[in-house]
């Protein structure tokens, strides 16, 4: 990317961030937080999901835990990435400005990060370092991940019934069956059953 | 062949962000329809896209959309590559919030969230599990992954565990591909 396309980049992401923040402030810090979580949410988008719940549930308490998982749940009945989670965050806090704000503040950073390291891939592939150090954060989010498997199961598995639940589900997702099929039966058997 | 303009990219990604369902096997379709059906990529191209976007940061079917995007028209079409095939997650995810934080909701949507909550349980389980797959090799990994873990239900902030996890590899990795190479150049 040439000088002023960073110039810009640089100037889109203090507006996304400081334009907001005198609009609303909390959609501003909201933002600063997302562009941050999405820098770090290395493996794909599902690493962002113990980054949100550790952040924005956890510290900053914007929403509850209950209401994240939904949020995920929404996530896979949308099509695209995971990380469109983000969107309901930002729908949560600043209701459609939120929405729209969090979903670039999101991607922003991971967007600028490709082009800029596309063109070099060839170098960056070479430093062993950085490949090592890669694969220590990607080991370190498992376990957060497992962190947050365990905050959502005391959630979420309240009864036999939900526990009964899970495990079908995850027998299902291990046979690799549709997504959609799985959420669509767990969908019809909850109305059913709670 | 020419290059197709921002605006067709833009089309393009739409359609294939409104079909994208159900994770990691989108992968297999997305290189279908931009290897075989348009050729917009060739085999080895989207494969060095991948390696690339496997280790930076951020959703990899986006960044590989961004970089198809970027090969063949640069910024312009990296960003028009990104938002069509985001625009269509982000309508509906948009659309089902609102939905979603209505205020009076029925209480089958809330029986139903019950249901769709053990859901994603099982959701995250198997994503520790095929993550770990492919990240946790060797005792390193599974040791990394330990202190992560013990050091997230001590509270530490969870920049500093990733941070640790990062510098702590340097020395572990190091050691596990010496290890691997001399055993490797031991035998003739």
């Amino acid at each position: 990317m040439s000088a002023r396309g960073w110039v810009i980049a640089a100037l889109l992401g203090i507006g996304l961030v400081w334009g907001l923040w005198f609009w609303t402030p909390v959609l501003g810090q909201l933002n600063l937080l997302l562009m941050k979580l999405g820098l770090l949410a290395f493996g794909g988008g599902f690493t962002l999901i113990p980054l949100i719940q550790e952040e924005v549930v956890g510290r900053l308490g914007w929403l509850s835990t209950r209401e994240f998982i939904d949020g995920i749940a929404l996530g896979q009945v949308t099509p695209g990435p995971i990380m469109i989670t983000a969107t309901f965050v930002g729908y949560r806090i600043a209701g459609v400005l939120g929405a729209i704000a969090s979903t670039l503040a999101v991607l922003f950073p991971s967007f600028l990060v490709l082009v800029g390291t596309a063109p070099h891939f060839e170098r960056i592939k070479r430093l062993q370092t950085v490949q090592w150090m890669i694969r220590g954060i990607l080991a370190g989010f498992i376990g957060l991940l497992v962190f947050v498997l365990v905050q959502f199961g005391q959630a979420s598995l309240v009864d036999w019934k939900t526990w009964a639940l899970a495990a079908a589900a995850f027998v299902a997702l291990r046979w690799k069956v549709d997504l959609l099929v799985i959420v669509g039966a767990a969908a019809l058997i909850s109305i059913l059953v709670f | 062949m020419s290059e197709p303009s921002p605006w067709k990219l833009f089309f393009a990604f739409l359609r294939l962000g409104a079909t994208a369902y159900g994770g990691p096997a989108m992968m297999a379709y997305l290189k279908s329809d931009l290897v075989g059906k348009r050729g917009w990529l060739s085999d080895q191209e989207f494969k060095e896209g991948m390696a690339l976007c496997q280790v930076i940061p951020g959703a990899t079917m986006v960044q590989m959309c961004t970089y198809t995007g970027y090969r063949l028209r640069g910024i312009q079409g990296a960003l028009a590559a990104a938002l069509g095939f985001v625009l269509p997650a982000f309508l509906t995810m948009t659309l089902l919030s609102a939905l979603y934080f209505h205020p009076g909701s029925l209480p089958v949507i809330r029986a139903l969230f019950r249901g769709l909550g053990a859901l994603v349980v099982a959701i995250v389980l198997n994503a520790c599990l095929t993550l770990g797959r492919t990240t946790l090799q060797g005792w390193q990994g599974f040791l990394l992954a330990a202190l992560a873990l013990a050091a997230m239900v001590l509270k530490v902030n969870f920049l500093a565990v990733l941070l640790g996890a990062a510098v702590l590899a340097i020395p572990l990795y190091r050691f596990a591909d010496t290890r691997r190479a001399e055993s490797a150049a031991r035998k003739p």
